[in-house]
């Protein structure tokens, strides 16, 4: 028989990890691998423990001076939160962007990341935020960013008995006109064939371009980044910067059979962006 | 009036309380739970399957291989064809085919068992294109039975094509090709089996309960009276559930244990072990003449059967009846055949083979229509078939023929369309229109139903039919025309509906026939029963059978309304007797079957119409495009139940839209709904108008013919026309994914 326990405190949940149990939150990604498990490979484990109800890991603070989003902090929550729409505006565009109305209400942004899909909406915005997990374990508590924690496709360094508390989020992009966007084979329900979250400022000294879908693990694009810094804004930036993030995707990945589609794609989504985002400097929501 | 009314669905509280028990929710305590072993890999030749690790798990009870079948394992529909191995023999033919059956009393020993199952293989060279498979030297996917690979040919000759090419003004040449297709019913199959009074019973879910029966019979080599098939409510099915799934499984493992048990397939067995929709790759050559007139067509089809023949011969038919769209065409040829590969097998899906050939002909009115400048709708009415005029196989139609009915329909909703549609800058736009004709019943072959009303003296009135009902309405529109034609309330039917020990055959749910055809074998039950009943009141009312009235289960003179009797009253008079007020009724629509070298004949007693409209907007830099408005017109004789046949075209617009946008099966890649897409309710634009024609049917009860397979053909027809005219480039294979549409759209965009 499994064991399910819905853990009250962290220090129960732990516990319960450091005696073999596995975590679960939403389970929207989870129970799929528990599923095929069962269907078609070993035992699965017996013990799992909910996380979903700590007090930690469901806080929700982004005006402290350390804005923080809870591991449990479902993306409905995200999508629908006002604080969350005025000051990290790319996290509320891309919950709203993630299944359905009835996923949302589950998954969890901790879960999207530790699952650490290289299509994972939750993760392209939050390394664009300048996302830090905080992780505890029975050793104590540690704290590391959240393009080195994802080491690759679905995978992370956690150990077994880590647990994510939650994110740290750069206070300097908060507020700054902030765009997520999602291209998929199908208009709701459907993993991103590519996504993009940029953030701007209008001085544009510290932009943000994060593209997902496309590397095995997350990443800033730098070189993007630092042209956008020098450059001057308007469109002929915006159309250089897409051509530097689709050469990024070819140096990185290689000419892979989706290239053909992607490189273009990544350029044109890029630049797209960052023109909604400028837009957004230049007519800040609350005069439209 | 009742036909034309939409009451309440049949079990339609039912399904909004969740107290249904469909074919997957089969099985009682204690019941032994069936699972199948099945290939990885494939094409390879069996050497040895080791079942002693297996037997060793705690739980189970026997597994099973293709050695104990006491009686025939070659299944499939068409007798000609039979060559399915339930259990695979000496070759796995395709990856998902089940080599043993384990029957064990939990679901996860059964599962661990059949994963523990050691199967020797000597993997085999397999052919997985369909066109490479017909060329010569190709391996061969039944070494053991046939020389080559080809499952079915049909040949379709009229008139001189090439002569009439040569004095085309505009001649248009060009290749389509569809995709493998997954028919995503909701349930996925199951059922259960036991033994009672020493006599094997199967419930499931099924199209056709009495051909499970059948098939049954041989499988298990038991006497059919040994057997008692019944339907369990099925929750969706599209044609994927008309060869059997679960029953040889159930019935083996039940009648060898004599222990009920029960089996549920997983979605990815769904994907792998059940028929998918044949991908298709067609070659048209089409030719109009200056004044828009279509002179000839060339057709070039190749379709993928996969490992089996399931229902291939029919589809490979009826592709190739309908290849030309509903037009006149003067000169036809069309070469339709179908090839075995090592894919998972094809069989029925929603269209037979139409939808499929439905891409092609529209994408060629659409090039040919843009040849000679004219409006790809205006060039459809010039085309548009009309009474007297013949079809391909020389068929001559000469009532219900609805087509210029459903286009004018669409014309006004077109032009606005037209006018409203601009591309700005990212986006462009377009309209598109298909059209389609679709033989209902099944192809030049006999496909009779049958079906019996009894009056009870108690003044129950029972529907008797072997038609399964599967989520499309059938058991709702039966009961509406033996209502009418008794001329009592509708919810006062009873149904016993498929149920081999209570109903009679009526064929199966498929090729859009049961309203036409089992409708029809109602109607003439109820008028059967009407006559014996009035025959009673000849002599209680002494009165000549030309005088009776019946409506409401009285019956009076003519005249006299006030002095009416109750039916009941002659109902008792028969029981007395010792006899039964049942009466039957069947109905076989008539044919003529195809000639073996030219195709000529009249294959179907009726054909259903329709047009649609798709309006589109493709996002330039990404290939994403969006249906932002659809439009229907469906000519199907007489609408018995209207919202019933609005629902059917309303889903039959969503799993168009899926196979032009998204629906794409690739054996490997996509085994369950993580990867493959279907059109959510946000892919859906708004359908309207949605148009009911009514060209009356004389043959079918009330005028109806048919709209189950129809919705969905003209759909991604329409939405590929609109796609194309976005572009300005023909979009000729499906799905239209966006990568096909960057690809289709080049350097400079649209």
């Amino acid at each position: 028989m499994s064991r399910f326990v819905t853990a009250r405190s962290l220090d129960g949940a732990l516990d319960e990890v450091s005696h073999g149990a596995r975590i679960i939150a939403g389970g929207t990604d989870f129970m799929i691998h528990v599923r095929r498990e069962r269907l078609f490979g070993d035992e699965p484990s017996h013990a799992f423990v909910d996380v979903s109800r700590l007090e930690e890991l469901n806080r929700l603070d982004l005006s402290s001076d350390l804005p923080f989003v809870g591991a449990a902090v479902t993306f409905r929550r995200l999508e629908t939160s006002p604080e969350v729409r005025s000051l990290y505006g790319a996290l509320a565009q891309c919950a709203a962007t993630v299944g359905s109305v009835q996923i949302r209400t589950l998954a969890t942004i901790g879960g999207n990341a530790a699952n650490a899909s290289p299509a994972a909406d939750g993760v392209t915005a939050l390394v664009a935020l300048g996302a830090r997990a905080k992780i505890v374990s029975p050793e104590g508590t540690r704290t590391e960013r959240l393009e080195e924690l994802i080491t690759g496709p679905n995978r992370t360094n956690l150990s077994p008995e880590e647990i994510i508390v939650g994110f740290e989020l750069d206070r300097s992009v908060r507020g700054t006109a902030q765009v997520f966007r999602k291209i998929g084979r199908r208009q709701a329900v459907v993993i991103a064939r590519l996504n993009v979250a940029v953030c701007l400022g209008r001085d544009l000294s510290d932009p943000r371009v994060v593209v997902g879908s496309c590397f095995p693990s997350p990443r800033r694009l730098s070189a993007v980044e630092a042209l956008l810094a020098s450059g001057s804004p308007g469109p002929t930036l915006w159309k250089e910067a897409g051509l530097v993030a689709s050469k990024e995707f070819v140096m990185v990945c290689g000419w892979r059979a989706s290239a053909s589609y992607k490189t273009p794609v990544t350029a044109a989504l890029v630049t797209h962006a960052l023109e909604s985002a400028w837009e957004q400097v230049e007519v800040p929501d609350d005069h439209r | 009036m009742i036909i034309g009314e939409s009451p309440a669905r049949v079990g339609a509280l039912e399904r909004v309380l969740g107290s249904v028990r469909f074919g997957a929710d089969q099985g009682e305590q204690g019941d032994l739970v069936l699972v199948c072993a099945r290939a990885e890999r494939a094409p390879a030749r069996i050497d040895a399957i080791d079942v002693t690790r297996a037997l060793s798990v705690p739980g189970v009870v026997r597994i099973f291989t293709a050695a104990d079948i006491p009686g025939v394992n070659r299944l499939g529909i068409i007798a000609s064809t039979k060559d399915q191995e339930f259990l695979a023999e000496e070759y796995i033919r395709h990856r998902g085919q089940a080599f043993a059956l384990v029957a064990a009393e939990t679901e996860k020993a059964a599962r661990k068992a059949a994963r523990l199952i050691d199967v020797a293989v000597t993997e085999l060279e397999g052919v997985f294109d369909p066109r490479e498979a017909l060329a010569e030297g190709a391996p061969l996917v039944h070494p053991d039975k046939k020389s080559d690979n080809l499952m079915n040919r049909r040949v379709i000759k009229k008139g001189d094509v090439e002569e009439a090419l040569a004095r085309s003004a505009v001649v248009h040449e060009a290749e389509y090709t569809t995709s493998f297709i997954e028919h995503a019913a909701l349930e996925t199959e199951g059922g259960r089996a036991w033994i009672e009074d020493g006599r094997l019973i199967v419930k499931a879910c099924t199209q056709n309960a009495h051909y499970d029966h059948a098939e049954l019979a041989k499988f298990l080599a038991l006497d059919p009276d040994r057997i008692r098939v019944i339907q369990a409510e099925t929750g969706g099915a599209f044609g994927g559930k008309l060869d059997v799934s679960v029953q040889p499984y159930l019935g083996l493992a039940a009648w060898l244990l004599k222990r009920p048990v029960r089996m549920t397939y997983t979605r990815e067995e769904t994907f792998l072990g059940t028929g998918k929709r044949h991908p298709f790759w067609m070659r048209y050559v089409s030719g109009a003449d200056r004044d828009g007139r279509l002179t000839a067509m060339k057709i070039d089809l190749v379709g993928d059967t996969g490992a089996f023949a399931s229902y291939g011969m029919a589809v490979c038919t009826r592709a190739a009846v309908h290849a030309t769209g509903p037009y006149f065409v003067p000169n036809v040829l069309v070469d339709c055949r179908l090839a075995y590969t090592n894919n998972p097998w094809t069989g029925a899906m929603r269209g037979f083979g139409v939808p499929q050939v439905a891409v092609a002909h529209e994408g060629q009115m659409n090039a040919l229509a843009d040849k000679l400048g004219m409006d790809p709708l205006q060039f459809r009415l010039i085309n548009a078939l009309r009474p007297r005029q013949a079809t391909a196989t020389g068929q001559v139609l000469t009532q219900s023929v609805g087509l210029v009915k459903c286009l004018e329909a669409l014309r006004p909703t077109y032009e606005q369309w037209l006018s409203d549609s601009r591309s700005r800058p990212g986006i462009c736009s377009g309209v598109g229109v298909g059209a389609m004709f679709y033989g209902i019943g099944n192809t030049g072959v006999k496909n009779p139903s049958s079906g019996q009303v009894e009056w009870r003296p108690d003044g129950t009135i029972i529907l008797y039919t072997g038609a399964a009902e599967i989520g499309q309405g059938s058991d709702t529109a039966l009961r509406q025309v033996t209502a009418a034609r008794l001329k009592v309330d509708p919810s006062r039917i009873t149904l016993v509906r498929a149920d081999t020990d209570l109903t009679t055959d009526a064929g199966a749910t498929s090729a859009s026939r049961q309203t036409y055809i089992s409708g029809r074998a109602a109607f003439n039950a109820a008028a059967a029963l009407e006559g014996m009943i009035l025959a009673e009141f000849e002599e209680l009312l002494e009165a000549d059978r030309a005088d009776l009235e019946m409506s409401d289960g009285i019956v009076w003179v003519k005249g006299s309304p006030q002095m009416g009797r109750p039916v009941e009253e002659a109902v008792r008079r028969i029981v007395d007797r010792g006899g039964v007020a049942k009466a039957a009724g069947d109905f076989d629509p008539i044919t003529v079957p195809l000639h073996a070298e030219t195709g000529q004949g009249s294959p179907y007693g009726t054909y259903a119409f329709a047009a649609q409209l798709a309006m589109v907007e493709v996002t330039r830099w990404s290939g994403n495009v969006e249906v932002k408005r659809m439009a229907a017109a469906h000519d199907v004789g007489r609408a018995v139940h209207p919202k019933a046949v609005e629902g059917q075209i309303c889903g039959g617009v969503m799993m168009g839209l899926g196979m032009a946008l998204m629906e794409e099966f690739v054996p490997g890649l996509h085994e369950n709904f993580e990867n493959y897409h279907i059109p959510t309710i946000k892919d859906m634009p708004e359908i309207d108008p949605v148009i009911i024609v009514e060209e009356p049917e004389e043959t079918g009860p009330f005028g109806a013919k048919g709209v189950g397979e129809p919705a969905l053909i003209p759909s991604a027809p329409a939405i590929a026309g609109a796609v194309s005219r976005a572009l300005g480039r023909s979009m000729r294979h499906m799905p239209m994914s966006l990568e096909r549409v960057m690809e289709a759209m080049g350097e400079d965009g649209c």
